[in-house]
């Protein structure tokens, strides 16, 4: 019994003479620290956010105005720009549809149309930053390929299976032109459907007597517009667009595009690498031969009155006459081109299926 | 209990010695039993074992296996070295050649056989009258010039730029599916025939033109084999340098000899044993039999070093084997238990190779209780020491130099010395818990993880990553719209949802490309429209959509029948941790921010989300196995010393060494992965054995009232040396690992072989500086908190 209390007394002793240092318990303490923001969730390095890509979606469709730049294309997406190497933003669009959007287009300084598939039409009067929804149609829409005017104040919008819409109020409201001319019985369906058993790519060659798709109108400069597209589609009308009659064929491929040139002179290119060129506003055509055998999607007339084509595979031909003769100029990449913009006499903006492309004229090479 | 046990290892001994020939034939059997047993063992290497199966990914993954080739994709590049691009006769007759030859190659899904050479690849030419198509290489393909031209045009016209021709024009491509079980006759594919097929096929076509460049699964396997089978060069390697090592140390051959000989016993009933339990030999688990070498050497140092002392100080060869017995049972097994839980820790990693790694890891150290504490005993009793090595090296003259170090090691004990050792971990402690914050998890590198930067695999990935838009790290989403009407790719939200998400992951940094349903579907609708990209876009009508139905067939491999599920691909730019995890983060941004009705979006798949599933399981896994680990030691070594203090002495030099591994890992760019992921584990498991030896003897003299000073200073004595010559040895042989040709091994090798030294110095360096403070009173009150004797055999000496 003794013993137990002198060992208990020595114990108390033993603990006021503090039997362990502060020194190690600073240390333990020091390093538990040290493991806990050690081995705690540990910092992700950060990401740019994810944005859309310049270089990774579908353009269609760009225009300028001044110093701002305007981007459309998949998805229904509106990208703007105050400079040709960016940095691009996306604009707002006050009903985002997700259709594609094929072209946009300043009608003055500050205002623009873009217009896209399921009949879709946007419109913004601040040069591209806020978008508003003239027209759409989800379930019977055709798809618009394209704008054209101003001419005498009337707007056009033109797409698939003859589409062609008009608007005497700066793109606000919309009235469908029949191109009575070519009608013919109308199809009631829109597309075909394929056959899945049948080989993949079989001739499906569509019907002769579908309306055809329209590409591109243009002004002639006696005042008469021209309208051409799918299969070989050329017609005119002289009352700025309420009647159309067909001209004569001159090719049985699909023409993408009609640029209006200096001098009376017409250009009309299409499917593999067919360009036609009228001296005398659309009386007569000739074939040009043109470097290349790739489908040509889009063109534009610089400001010094040089033709531009793009096309499949990153072609872009360039005319120096007039669209009597064109060279290709080398662009980076197989993408398909599907416009072009000129921005002054030695750049060009392309958009395509690589996005925006930037390429400088005379150096001919391309960067981003 | 506590008498008990002192008491029960004691009557333990002397059965152990009375029956020693008995045993020794029963043992001798058992050994006989495993070598027999070890010639079944089979190399297992497999897809499914590397992959985290509990993962939601992966079950992602395994429930589309058998329509979605998943990550067991194979790319077999042609390169054309010789002038001119891939479009002349000698190039497309080894192509076509290469061609067939991969057709025959077992388990191949011949159905997904792809090359400008095979019927699913044509090219679409639209012309005025419509379409035109037909397969790139005619048929009837005589390679003539004409025909060569052709071929150029036609795959101009394919849309395979990029996919099976490199873009540059010098390569092409030959992309082939390989399935677990051969789809002719059902039976597993045996990976081995496999690469010997490739390697004959690279030998075939491999000439001074034409480099042959395959990447995939299968081919990454095969080098990983021919690396394992390099590790057997590094076991000689660690075995001569240990066996030189111990000569050293014990200056006895046949010390060295009987060390040795019991060192490797483990070894052969570990490997007799896993053809019983129907296991096999994978890249990890082939470093197990080192491993438990390099410890069982460690433990049958600390074994005959025990027995030397005793020989020495008089004893017959069978008393010293009693007393060595007696001594070191309780220490070596409590260290080899911990060893075991260290193992047993790294099985919360939800990896099959990991586990197994575990298990066997597990398994070997328990065998080694057996070999190392009962066998080398009954050898020892049968050895007579050589006169020549009664005086060892470091208590001669010569080795003054020692004797002062271990005087140098000792001044830690001193309380101001201590201090400056405090001082010296801290600032080290600072700097390295600041390094050990850019740890990543996952690679860090590219090519494959596996392997070396220039290894012949990695080179070939990157000439193949380098020349097509494909990439080799594909991560996969799979959209499941099981409950559609007719075809779902058919119906707008569905191939909407697809084409929102492809252009959305277009944007996400990191990702190099995508494909998927959408995007081809697209292609083939505005090929409808003779090419033109202003009908590059999905109709909202079921009709509109049919257009475009080319795309939607099962063939492609893009999707199931009728669409029920549909994988989006997406190639990144690389594989690294970080990356990846940021493109998971944004996938499931977009998946919690576009709900659609009928439609769920499930990751993941391809060799991106096997890394994804196998760096979330990592992460998951870290903290609770340190936890584990951790908790499980500080346990054990409480209930051994019965004091906290004791406890901390022991862990807290661990936990530091930890802390450095991370920042040397971070420094190295060494990424947290499978491989690394169990080395603290190991380290540590392996590390607390130098404490548990030490502390052991430092209570057993602070219990004879000494100071602890003092105790530590002639616990060095008897069992420093010991200590550092294991760790030195051990260091070694896993350092032997860093030549591997595996780069997991390498970095495996290198990382435990900086644990075991730098837990070593942690236990001779930062323990003694812990007691000086935390037993300042010496022996005295660990004797009244401790109070009873304790389970250390000292009892059997008096």
């Amino acid at each position: 019994m003794a013993r137990v209390m002198t060992a208990d007394l020595e114990k108390l002793r033993v603990r006021r003479q503090a039997t362990f240092g502060w020194p190690a318990i600073v240390f333990v303490i020091l390093t538990a620290a040290a493991t806990i923001f050690s081995f705690s969730p540990r910092p992700v390095p950060s990401f740019p956010p994810s944005v859309i890509h310049v270089d990774r979606l579908l353009i269609n469709g760009l225009a300028a105005s001044g110093r701002r730049l305007i981007a459309a294309g998949e998805q229904g997406h509106i990208l703007i720009a105050d400079s040709p190497t960016g940095p691009w933003r996306e604009a707002s669009i006050a009903h985002p549809r997700g259709s594609s959007l094929t072209q946009v287009a300043f009608i003055d300084d500050k205002t623009a149309i873009a217009v896209g598939h399921d009949n879709w039409i946007l419109r913004s009067d601040d040069r591209g930053e806020t978008w508003k929804e003239m027209a759409f149609d989800g379930e019977q829409g055709n798809a618009l390929l394209g704008i054209a005017g101003p001419y005498s104040g009337r707007l056009f919008a033109f797409g698939g299976f003859g589409e062609l819409r008009s608007s005497d109020d700066q793109g606000r409201s919309w009235q469908k032109i029949s191109l009575d001319d070519a009608k013919a019985a109308k199809s009631t369906v829109p597309a075909k459907p394929a056959d899945p058993n049948a080989f993949p790519f079989s001739d499906s060659a569509v019907s002769a007597d579908e309306d055809r798709h329209i590409y591109g109108i243009t002004a002639c400069s006696d005042g008469s517009l021209i309208l051409a597209g799918e299969r070989g589609l050329l017609m005119r009308s002289h009352d700025n667009g309420d009647h159309w009659q067909s001209l004569p064929s001159i090719y049985a491929g699909s023409f993408f595009g009609i640029l209006s040139l200096k001098n009376n002179a017409l250009l009309v290119y299409g499917m593999r690498g067919n360009v036609f060129r009228s001296g005398d506003a659309g009386a007569h055509w000739t074939k040009i031969a043109v470097p290349t055998d790739l489908s040509l999607f889009g063109g534009a007339v610089t400001l010094a009155g040089e033709v531009l084509l793009v096309g499949d595979a990153a072609t872009v031909l360039e005319s120096h006459d007039a669209g009597a003769s064109f060279t290709r100029v080398a662009a980076e990449g197989r993408k398909a081109f599907s416009t072009i913009l000129p921005l002054d006499n030695t750049h060009w903006l392309t958009g395509g299926d690589g996005g925006i492309n930037l390429i400088a004229g005379d150096a001919g090479g391309a960067h981003r | 209990m506590k008498f008990g046990l002192g008491r029960l290892v004691n009557r333990f001994s002397d059965i152990l010695i009375a029956r020693r020939h008995w045993l020794s034939i029963v043992f001798l059997m058992m050994t006989a039993g495993f070598g027999y047993s070890a010639t079944h063992l089979k190399l297992d290497p497999g897809f499914l074992k590397l992959i985290p199966v509990e993962h939601p990914y992966m079950k992602t993954m395994m429930q589309y296996l058998k329509n979605f080739s998943g990550a067991n994709t194979m790319l077999i590049s042609l390169h054309w070295k010789g002038k001119g691009d891939i479009y002349n006769p000698e190039f497309m007759q080894s192509m076509q050649q290469a061609t067939d030859e991969v057709f025959s190659i077992p388990g191949i899904n011949r159905t997904k056989v792809s090359s400008i050479f095979t019927p699913d690849v044509y090219y679409i030419e639209i012309t005025e009258d419509g379409f035109r198509g037909a397969p790139v290489v005619p048929a009837q393909f005589d390679r003539t010039p004409q025909q060569l031209e052709q071929v150029r045009h036609n795959v101009e016209n394919s849309g395979q730029l990029g996919l099976l021709v490199a873009n540059d024009l010098k390569s092409a491509l030959i992309r082939a599916d390989l399935q677990d079980y051969d789809p002719n006759d059902g039976s597993k594919v045996d990976y081995w025939e496999v690469q010997k097929r490739l390697e004959a096929l690279r030998a075939r076509f491999d000439n001074a033109d034409i480099e042959v460049n395959i990447v995939g699964f299968a081919q990454l396997l095969a080098d990983v084999i021919h690396g394992l089978l390099g590790v057997i060069g590094f076991f000689l390697l660690a075995f001569v340098i240990t066996a030189c090592l111990l000569y050293w140390y014990t200056r006895s051959p046949r010390l060295t000899f009987t060390a040795l000989t019991v060192a490797l016993l483990p070894v052969l009933w570990l490997l007799g044993t896993l053809p019983l339990i129907g296991f096999g030999i994978d890249p990890l688990s082939i470093l197990v039999p080192f491993l438990i070498f390099s410890i069982g050497v460690s433990h049958a140092v600390q074994m005959t070093n025990a027995w030397r002392n005793e020989v020495v100080g008089g004893a017959s060869a069978v008393e010293a084997s009693r007393a060595a017995f007696r001594k070191l049972f309780i220490p070596g097994a409590v260290a080899l238990l911990t060893n075991a839980l260290g193992f047993a820790v790294i099985m919360f990693i939800d990896i099959p190779i990991v586990r197994e790694l575990g298990v066997t890891a597990c398994l070997g150290v328990l065998l080694m209780i057996v070999t190392n504490k009962m066998i080398l005993p009954i050898i020892l009793t049968h050895v007579r020491l050589e006169s020549s090595s009664w005086k060892q090296p470091w208590r001669t003259a010569q080795a003054s130099g020692l004797t002062r170090l271990w005087r140098a090691v000792g001044k830690c004990a001193e309380e101001r010395t201590a201090l400056y050792v405090f001082g010296v971990c801290l600032l080290l402690l600072a700097g390295t818990s600041l390094l050990s914050r850019g740890m990543v998890i996952g690679d860090s590198g590219s090519g494959a993880p596996e392997l070396r930067a220039n290894s012949r695999y990695n080179i070939d990935s990157r000439a193949v990553a380098g020349s097509y838009d494909i990439g080799v790290d594909m991560l996969s989403v799979i959209v499941e719209a099981p409950d559609f009407e007719g075809d779902s790719c058919l119906h707008y939200p569905v191939v909407d949802l697809i084409d929102r998400f492809d252009l959305y992951m277009r944007g996400v940094a990191g990702v190099r490309s995508v494909t998927s349903v959408a995007g081809i579907g697209k292609l083939v609708i505005s090929a409808f429209n003779e090419g033109n990209p202003r009908w590059r876009t999905l109709p909202r009508s079921e009709v509109g959509l049919s257009t475009g139905s080319r795309a939607f067939d099962p063939g492609l491999g893009l999707n199931t029948e009728n669409c029920r599920a549909i994988q989006t691909l997406i190639f990144m730019q690389d594989h690294e941790g970080a990356t990846i995890a940021h493109a998971i983060a944004e996938i499931k941004k977009f998946i919690a921010a576009n709900p659609v009705e009928g439609v769920t979006m499930r990751l993941a798949s391809g060799n991106v989300g096997v890394m994804a599933a196998t760096n979330e399981a990592v992460a998951a896994a870290e903290v609770k196995m340190l936890l584990a680990i951790f908790g499980a030691l500080t346990l054990l070594c409480f209930i051994t010393f019965r004091s906290w203090r004791a406890a901390l002495c022991v862990i807290v030099p661990l936990t530091i060494v930890s802390i450095f591994c991370n920042a040397f890992m971070a420094v190295l760019g060494i990424g947290l992965k499978v491989a690394t992921l169990p080395v603290i584990a190991l380290g540590v498991g392996v590390g607390v054995d130098y404490g548990i030896y030490l502390f052991e003897r430092i209570t057993h003299y602070m219990n004879e009232g000494r100071s602890f000073q003092e105790s530590f200073s002639l616990a060095m004595d008897e069992r420093g040396s010991a200590a550092v010559f294991t760790a030195i040895t051990m260091s070694v042989a896993v350092g032997t690992w860093i030549l591997s040709a595996l780069k997991l091994q390498a970095d495996m090798g290198l990382l435990l072989s900086f644990m075991f030294l730098y837990n070593m110095l942690g236990a001779i360096c930062l323990l003694p500086a812990l007691g000086a403070w935390l037993f300042r009173d010496g022996g005295k009150t660990y004797a009244l908190t401790a109070a009873r004797p304790r389970i250390v055999p000292s009892s059997g000496r008096s």
